[in-house]
């Protein structure tokens, strides 16, 4: 009987206890695998305009889940060898040398290693198809996926894995290195020492708390340097975070006790004390899963409200189906044709925008780089451009004073402009007396349009070059004109970076542009979001199982006395239920507080997003607290 | 410990009857086999047991090892089922129950003395004392006030704050004592309860369950191996191979001739390996 015969028998025999361990490796390694199959995945790198710039994001996320599956791997190791304390200790009883034990459980870990790769990559094949038609479908994509395997997505997968697989096989081996015989055979800690709750560290979880939202939510600005304030937020959260878990809980449990009508019932009393003897080992682990936990709301959420919103954004920031001067009176003519040939029916309205283009003096201001055309337009053609977009929004103006508008700024709700300066020659100054909430043109032209009074526009006008016109069109099929828009490209691509800078902006390139990154910006986020799900879900899962196992002998002593089942089942649902839904209530009050933030900071709506996600989330995490629940009544139960 | 008269209120459900009527049953054993394994590899554990146990008697099983003690107690108990025969505790048949029935059954009937103590180590002495009775509908100011007369009565209020890994073999025996009578049961099963005592403790618990048996009424059944233990008893059966094997009173004997007499029926039915030769 050889070693290796010895281990495969070995896992055969434990096959119960050998597939916690390989389901976990497995959902890392199929997880890995479906996320580097996309990153790799030919369809996707030819269709889509935006990948250069997102691979980076692809990179920082395939690195996390590096991270994550190691970590991941290595936590179900520890649980998984710990389980086999005894088993080892009988080893080496029965006179095996440590060096036999310690190949044993070497070659175990590679064979349960192989058979994980090989099942997490066929399975990976699986997802990523499916995953793919997600993705396909989010970036607004009508293709057929069709069915590849990338080789370096194969051999990525298994480089990172085979050397995951070779490190915790080591520790395996260290195994019997590592405890003295006697240590094998101990039972788990006894008696672990009470968690001691203290008003006062208590009350500083919640000082702490409240300092991380006060600085977040910032107030009357009361914090300048931004970064300062982010960091010491994030500060204030984690030593928080830990306080309230170590300190708080216990001290609330430890108040529980005092009412007595509560605590006398036989389930509370059998709840709060194992929790309370519980906690101790657990705060780590509960303050982790808490804020992994926010990270995970916060990406799933913000990212799909930049989804969700992508229509309120493309509107946003392009009010125009189409807007160009091409600079070239038979390009324009021709390009008009065009689109009025094509959307006949669907025109709304267009007008042919009269402006100046000067060159001001524009380092005043300290936002616009001098690059950018200006567009000067007089108030006239201004309210005429506003009839016919249907707003209300009039000006007053003296000669030398102008309206700035909306530049896709970030800080939605500020005024950048209002009350600076720019010069249009070396002594004639204009102030922007006044700020409009919204596009005036279509953005990402590096156009910086301005609205002056007719009377000073008359008199630039004499002044300076001809009038030029802006041709703008407003369709009502501007999302799906497709077939329109690439015969403008075809005319217009060749202008593209002439010198007299044609201009040229249309809905639809924008809006599927926007659909193409943020679509993959919430595919990332949510295949993170998934996964930090799945991980903090298993993980308690884990620890809980771990605690089940050394609880039994106290639950066989329930049933001598003769406690009935249903309270006994009803004590644990209710302590893994405070385990599992405690980290989530501090998760979504650290989400609802930092989203509030940065939907003001961004003038969007999460809302939807908001309860969406959490909907979701909560759903999958009650399915984990049910198996939970469920694997540890099998567990006590079973003699 | 001396202050057993305080005692508020009796084990048994029922007041003791004076007069020289016949008493009270407690518990009645008729023809309890026991069989475990399969068709083809089975063991007898138990064979045609018949025993009958009154109000107010302190039974001890003496036996050698592997003649049924365990088994025996763990049938009577409810907690394993029999192959055949009836168990009655106060009338009411066990073998008939479903398990929910009977947890219940042994909670509000049954108290339990194990050799391990079985205290839970989450638990606070009173709160393991309590926690039997905080499963049913009792006041909770009535659990206190129990708690705080059986501590006393047990000499273990200075420890009622302490949590069993904190305290000696004896005081957790002594709370474990509390926990099986705290809920008045009819009658009290007590498994080796010495058997992991020094002797000095044990014979502090044995001197208790006595004084519990002669101004209580407190009716117990006691499994031991030890003839010092089973000295205590008013009446000791002894069983091998298991079937019983024969019983012997005390009547008006002294402790002592209990004692030989323990002794002498070891001898014979092989008990020898015990601690007095």
């Amino acid at each position: 009987m050889t070693l290796s015969s010895i281990a495969r028998k070995n896992i055969w025999k434990n096959l119960r206890q050998y597939l916690i361990y390989l389901y976990s490796m497995i959902f890392s390694i199929s997880i890995y695998f479906t996320f580097v199959s996309l990153q790799y995945n030919e369809q996707l790198l030819s269709s889509t305009v935006t990948l250069g710039k997102l691979e980076s994001a692809f990179e920082a996320a395939s690195i996390i889940l590096i991270i994550f599956a190691a970590i991941f791997i290595w936590y179900s190791n520890s649980f998984f060898t710990r389980k086999r304390k005894k088993e080892v200790g009988l080893y080496a009883l029965f006179g095996m040398s440590r060096q036999k034990i310690g190949q044993l459980l070497f070659y175990e870990n590679i064979i349960i290693g192989i058979i994980a790769l090989t099942i997490g990559i066929t399975g990976g094949l699986l997802f990523s198809k499916l995953f793919m038609m997600i993705i396909f479908k989010v970036m607004g994509f009508s293709l057929e996926v069709s069915f590849t395997i990338s080789k370096q997505a194969l051999v990525q997968t298994a480089a990172v894995f085979l050397f995951i697989i070779l490190v915790t096989s080591i520790h395996s081996y260290r195994l019997i290195y590592r405890f003295s015989l006697s240590d094998l055979f101990k039972a788990e800690r006894k008696g672990e020492r009470l968690a001691k709750g203290s008003p006062i560290l208590s009350s500083m979880a919640v000082i702490f708390i409240g300092l991380a939202y006060l600085l977040l939510v910032n107030p009357d600005h009361l914090v300048k340097n931004t970064g300062i304030r982010f960091l010491s937020a994030v500060l204030f959260l984690v030593v928080g975070s830990y306080f309230f878990m170590n300190f708080m809980v216990t001290y609330l449990l430890k108040l529980a006790q005092r009412f007595t009508s509560v605590y006398l019932q036989g389930k509370n009393l059998l709840t709060i004390t194992n929790l309370l003897y519980r906690l101790k080992g657990n705060v780590l682990i509960l303050t982790v899963i808490s804020l992994l936990s926010s990270v995970t709301l916060i990406a799933c959420i913000f990212t799909y409200s930049l989804y969700y919103q992508i229509d309120h954004f493309s509107k946003r920031d392009n009010p125009y189906s189409y807007m160009f001067n091409l600079k070239d009176d038979k390009i324009n003519q021709e390009v008009r044709t065009l689109i009025e040939e094509n959307s006949a029916e669907d025109l709304l309205y267009h007008k042919r925008m009269q402006y100046l283009s000067v060159k001001p003096n524009v380092s005043g201001l300290n936002r616009v780089p001098d690059f950018f055309q200006t567009l000067v337009i007089s108030e006239q053609t201004y309210q005429e451009l506003l009839k016919l977009r249907g707003l209300n929004a009039p000006v007053h103006l003296k000669k030398y004073e102008a309206v700035a508008f909306y530049d896709g700024n970030l800080d939605g709700k500020s005024d950048p402009f209002t009350g600076k300066q720019l010069s249009l020659t070396a002594n004639e100054k204009i102030t922007i007396s006044d700020y409009k909430q919204f596009s005036l043109v279509n953005q990402g032209e590096m156009l910086f349009p301005l609205v002056i009074s007719n009377s000073l526009y008359d008199e630039l006008k004499k002044k300076m070059t001809p009038e030029e016109t802006l041709y703008i069109y407003k369709t009502s099929n501007e999302k799906v004109a497709k077939r329109l828009n690439n015969e403008i490209s075809k005319v217009v691509k060749p202008l593209r970076y002439e010198a007299n800078e044609p201009i040229y902006a249309s809905f639809y390139k924008n809006y599927h542009y926007g659909l193409e990154t943020y679509g993959l910006l919430i595919f990332i986020g949510g295949f993170l979001g998934l996964v930090f799900l799945l991980a903090t879900g298993s993980m308690i899962y884990f620890k809980q199982l771990i605690e089940a196992t050394t609880d039994k002998e106290r639950y066989k002593i329930l049933k001598k006395i003769g406690i009935p089942d249903h309270q006994i089942t009803k004590s644990v649902a209710r302590q893994v239920g405070f385990v599992f839904f405690l980290p989530l209530v501090l998760a979504s009050s650290n989400t609802a507080i930092i989203l509030i933030v940065l939907a003001d900071f961004l003038q969007i709506n999460m809302q939807v997003p908001f309860f969406t996600c959490l909907g979701v989330y909560l759903l999958i995490y009650l399915g984990y607290y049910w198996l939970t629940t469920a694997s540890y009544l099998k567990i006590i139960k079973e003699t | 410990m001396e202050r057993l008269l305080f005692f508020p209120y009796s084990i048994s459900m029922e007041r003791t009857e004076n007069g020289g009527k016949k008493m009270e049953s407690i518990l009645e054993v008729k023809g309890v086999n026991k069989v475990f394994g399969s068709k083809r590899n089975f063991f007898t554990a138990l064979k045609d047991i018949d025993i009958h146990i009154s109000k107010g008697e302190f039974v001890g099983v003496m036996g050698p090892s592997g003649a049924g003690k365990s088994s025996l107690l763990n049938v009577l108990s409810s907690i394993e089922p029999v192959t055949s025969g009836t168990i009655r505790i106060e009338g009411t048949e066990l073998t008939r129950m479903k398990e929910d029935q009977l947890r219940e059954f042994r909670r509000d009937k049954m108290g339990f003395i194990f050799q391990d103590y079985n205290l839970l180590d989450t638990l606070t002495v009173a709160e393991n004392m309590m926690l039997p009775l905080t499963f049913t509908k009792t006041p909770k100011h009535e659990i206190k006030k129990k708690v705080a007369e059986l501590a006393e009565m047990f000499g273990i209020q200075a420890i009622l704050d302490k949590y069993p890994y904190e305290i000696s073999g004896g005081q957790q025996q002594r709370t474990a004592v509390c926990r099986a009578i705290i809920g008045r049961p009819s009658i009290l099963f007590a498994d080796e309860p010495t058997g992991a005592l020094d002797s000095k403790s044990a014979h502090h618990l044995l001197q208790t369950l006595s004084k519990l048996n002669d101004e209580m009424k407190a009716t117990i059944l006691m499994v031991t191996h030890d003839p010092y233990a089973a000295s205590f008893c008013s009446r000791v059966l002894f069983i091998k191979d298991g079937s019983l094997y024969t019983e012997i009173h005390k009547g008006d004997h002294s402790r002592k001739q209990l004692f030989q007499q323990i002794l002498n029926i070891l001898s014979t039915i092989g008990g020898g390996q015990y601690d007095v030769i």
